[in-house]
């Protein structure tokens, strides 16, 4: 079966799921927490390292045409490479994907249904998730091409209507901890770009391969605005000594929301919005995941990559014991993981890829 | 084939919301209590909170038994360790599971340690029903009276007296609306003090009590400091940017004997903060746009020198309030309730060095500069006569 071709509006808003659904997760607090009253600063320095980032992957790509990651893993180092280079993209998706589900259905357990099993919220979106695989992709990017559009809407919402409750001068001082918390230390928190992971891998399923590098800094830029907003709108609202909350620092922002008496409670309706992102996530990931034992172990059936990497995110979600856990896994290991992974290891590999095909070019220009 | 997909679907959705439904709270409006006011009191055991909770009764019909204010609510007061075990005992009594979702104010008597407070308001702050907007109230009396006799004047149900009253910076300024999160927030806050609004309950003899909110209590370093009277309030919200209307009487310069009403639209209030000598040197601009509301028989506002006369006047006389009522906080209450601390932060680069400075211990030892510019736009229908 042909591999589904993108246009561009629905690339990006494939990539703009996936780090939006990160962003959502709990890295404005995480930043915040970290960088005190310059996380908007860092922010944005966090984007145009990303963007930088960027063009040089989009150079690094130029020689490949719209070949992926995997098939130049093959190039650099045969059949073996692009095998283990796959099962440990897979193993990270699984687990990063894995905790940001039991963040979000951490905070709906808390919210909305207390006496429901753990596992049954988790479930449920596995589920959904492996029901949209089956239905096709075609159908999962039709679906979030409709949904991308109103999840971003309900961002700039919240952040509208939290405006005048909004103290500018909580971006003072502005370098907060200090230069080198800001800059160089603060320079981890491109883990929150960590869902830039699916750019090295939609560029053969693009219409026009020349539409990559208009698809990486349209979804960039979004998601940096998307995380602006987000990070903005917890600075801006509370003393950030008391950003300590167990539940989701934007739904806590989406709380606060008051619209007269007409429309006290808004956050049910930004919950149930975010419900459908989720779901729309989770479906891309497996996809994802399925494509990539395609590619790499060539499983006999499909379907059988579809259940197990739902099964695999299912138990991965639920080793955690406790919310530490899950804050200790959210706040350390998801963040030098995402650094080692999509901006160290893919980058070498694209790298010696880059190389070796320049020199081989060389070679064959000679002969 | 395509058919088959959807029909399993089907049967798996259905399965899940089957499921989902043993899992579900469905609580109609019969099934639940609503609590529209929590009342926190002392005992002489350390350890033993008195909570009072008010709670609304949805049709009332007139049966006064064994309810302790009127027809609409009852409120109920036990002695318990945590707020939770307290709510859970009067679960017991009501018979109805209570919901804190339309919870509209939260009153602590004045004689709770102020750490208790606070403490108190995390754990309220923390339970997923509690709204972030409910009204904190410091109550001179004690809270479970408070709730009892919180009979407003010109409304017969409290919990539509909590929820419709407008805020009082709209319309008198003699107090504040100040609201739970906002409270928790400025505790925490390194750019200003907490302040929670003062109530108390006034009676005459022979009436019934009624609400009387008048003026703010202030704290600093988790203590209570001291107490703004209404006219101070006024003042604090004008220098705030808070303020959209009230009405300030000035005396008359033309007449010793007599005053001047005006109507105060609209003010704007530009502060900065600098650090002169190691000591905080603020600076405030306001600007009042200002109607007359009295008026006499030989009042004259057409004439451009006394509305000039009556401008200069009202700028020396709200300057000199507006003065003492920040010197008031700065020397008697040692609590920078303004929030100057927001424009005094912006003279530093890092975090640490706030922090090191300890901006609210230093607001103690601040210098204020005062400059007041009233707009006097003359009166309403009577301007005067020729």
């Amino acid at each position: 079966m042909e591999e589904e071709k993108l246009n561009f509006i629905e690339a990006s808003f494939l990539v703009l799921t996936i780090l939006i659904s990160h962003i959502i997760m709990d890295l404005p607090n995480m930043i915040i927490k970290s960088q005190n009253s310059s996380a908007v600063l860092n922010v944005i320095y966090i984007t145009i390292l990303v963007l930088i980032y960027f063009f040089i992957i989009n150079k690094l790509f130029e020689p490949f045409d719209s070949k992926n990651i995997l098939s130049i893993s093959e190039f650099v180092g045969g059949k073996t490479l692009k095998v283990i280079l796959g099962i440990i993209y897979s193993l990270y998706l699984i687990c990063i994907s894995a905790v940001i589900l039991r963040g979000f259905c951490e905070t709906l357990k808390i919210i909305y249904f207390p006496k429901a099993g753990l596992w049954i919220i988790l479930g449920i979106f596995l589920v959904l998730a492996m029901l949209a695989n089956k239905f096709g992709e075609r159908n999962i990017i039709k679906i979030n091409t409709i949904l991308m559009p109103v999840i971003l809407l309900s961002v700039f919402v919240i952040f509208i209507a939290l405006l005048r409750n909004f103290e500018i001068s909580r971006v003072f001082p502005l370098l907060g901890n200090g230069v080198k918390s800001t800059f160089v230390d603060g320079a981890l928190n491109m883990c929150s770009f960590s869902g830039f992971i699916i750019l090295f891998f939609v560029r053969p399923n693009l219409k026009n391969v020349k539409d990559y590098k208009k698809v990486g800094i349209v979804s960039i830029l979004l998601s940096a605005s998307y995380l602006v907003l987000s990070v903005a709108s917890s600075l801006l609202l509370f003393p950030f000594l008391t950003a300590n909350a167990e539940v989701l620092s934007v739904y806590l922002s989406a709380c606060t929301i008051r619209f007269g008496k007409f429309m006290p409670r808004t956050d049910a309706l930004f919950m149930f919005i975010w419900i459908f992102t989720f779901i729309s996530y989770l479906s891309i990931i497996v996809s994802y995941i399925v494509k990539f034992s395609k590619e790499s172990i060539s499983p006999k059936s499909p379907s059988i990559a579809t259940y197990i990497s739902a099964i695999a995110i299912f138990i991965v979600a639920l080793l955690p014991q406790n919310s530490t856990q899950v804050h200790f896994f959210q706040n350390v290991v998801y963040k030098y993981l995402s650094i080692t992974i999509v901006f160290i290891l893919s980058f070498v590999i694209l790298l010696i890829g880059y190389i070796k095909k320049k020199k081989l070019n060389k070679t064959r220009e000679i002969q | 084939m395509r058919s088959k997909k959807i029909l399993i679907c089907f049967f798996i959705i259905t399965l899940i919301v089957f499921y989902i439904s043993n899992y579900s709270t469905i609580y109609t409006i019969d099934d639940l209590a609503y609590v529209i006011g929590i009342g926190f009191d002392t005992t002489d055991d350390n350890g033993i909170i008195k909570l009072s909770l008010q709670v609304a009764i949805p049709n009332s019909h007139g049966d006064n038994q064994g309810s302790s204010q009127s027809e609409s609510s009852i409120v109920k007061t036990v002695e318990c360790n945590t707020i939770n075990d307290g709510i859970n005992l009067i679960n017991s009594y009501i018979g109805k599971k209570l919901s804190l979702s339309y919870c509209k104010v939260i009153i602590f008597s004045k004689d709770i340690p102020s750490k208790k407070i606070i403490n108190y308001t995390a754990t309220l702050l923390n339970d997923v029903e509690v709204r972030p907007y409910c009204s904190v109230l410091l109550s001179k009396c004690e809270a479970s009276y408070f709730l009892q006799n919180s009979e407003p004047l010109l409304e017969k149900l409290s919990s539509k007296y909590y929820n419709s009253t407008p805020s009082p910076e709209q319309t008198t300024g003699f107090t504040e609306h100040i609201n739970l999160v906002d409270f928790y927030n400025d505790y925490y806050d390194t750019f200003g003090d907490p302040c929670a609004v003062l109530g108390d309950i006034t009676s005459e003899e022979d009436e019934k009590g009624h609400i009387e909110n008048f003026g703010i209590a202030s704290f600093h370093n988790g203590m209570l400091t001291g107490e703004l009277t209404g006219e101070e309030t006024i003042y604090h919200l004008i220098v705030t940017n808070q303020l959209q209307n009230t009405v300030l009487s000035i005396p008359n310069p033309f007449n010793d004997s007599e005053y001047i009403a005006l109507s105060i639209d609209s003010t704007h209030t530009k502060s900065k903060a600098k650090i002169v000598n190691g000591f905080p040197y603020i600076t405030c601009n306001v600007k009042f746009n200002t109607r007359i509301l009295s008026s006499s028989i030989n009042s004259d506002y057409l004439d451009k020198n006394n509305l000039e006369k009556i401008e200069d006047y009202a700028n020396s006389f709200f300057k000199v309030n507006i003065e003492n009522y920040l010197y008031k906080t700065s020397l008697v209450l040692k609590s920078d309730i303004a929030k100057f601390g927001k424009y005094g932060v912006r003279n530093f680069l890092t975090w640490d060095k706030w922090k090191e400075y300890d901006w609210l211990t230093k607001y103690a030892s601040s210098t204020f500069k005062v400059n007041v510019d009233t707009h006097l736009k003359s009166s309403y229908l009577v301007v005067g006569i020729n």
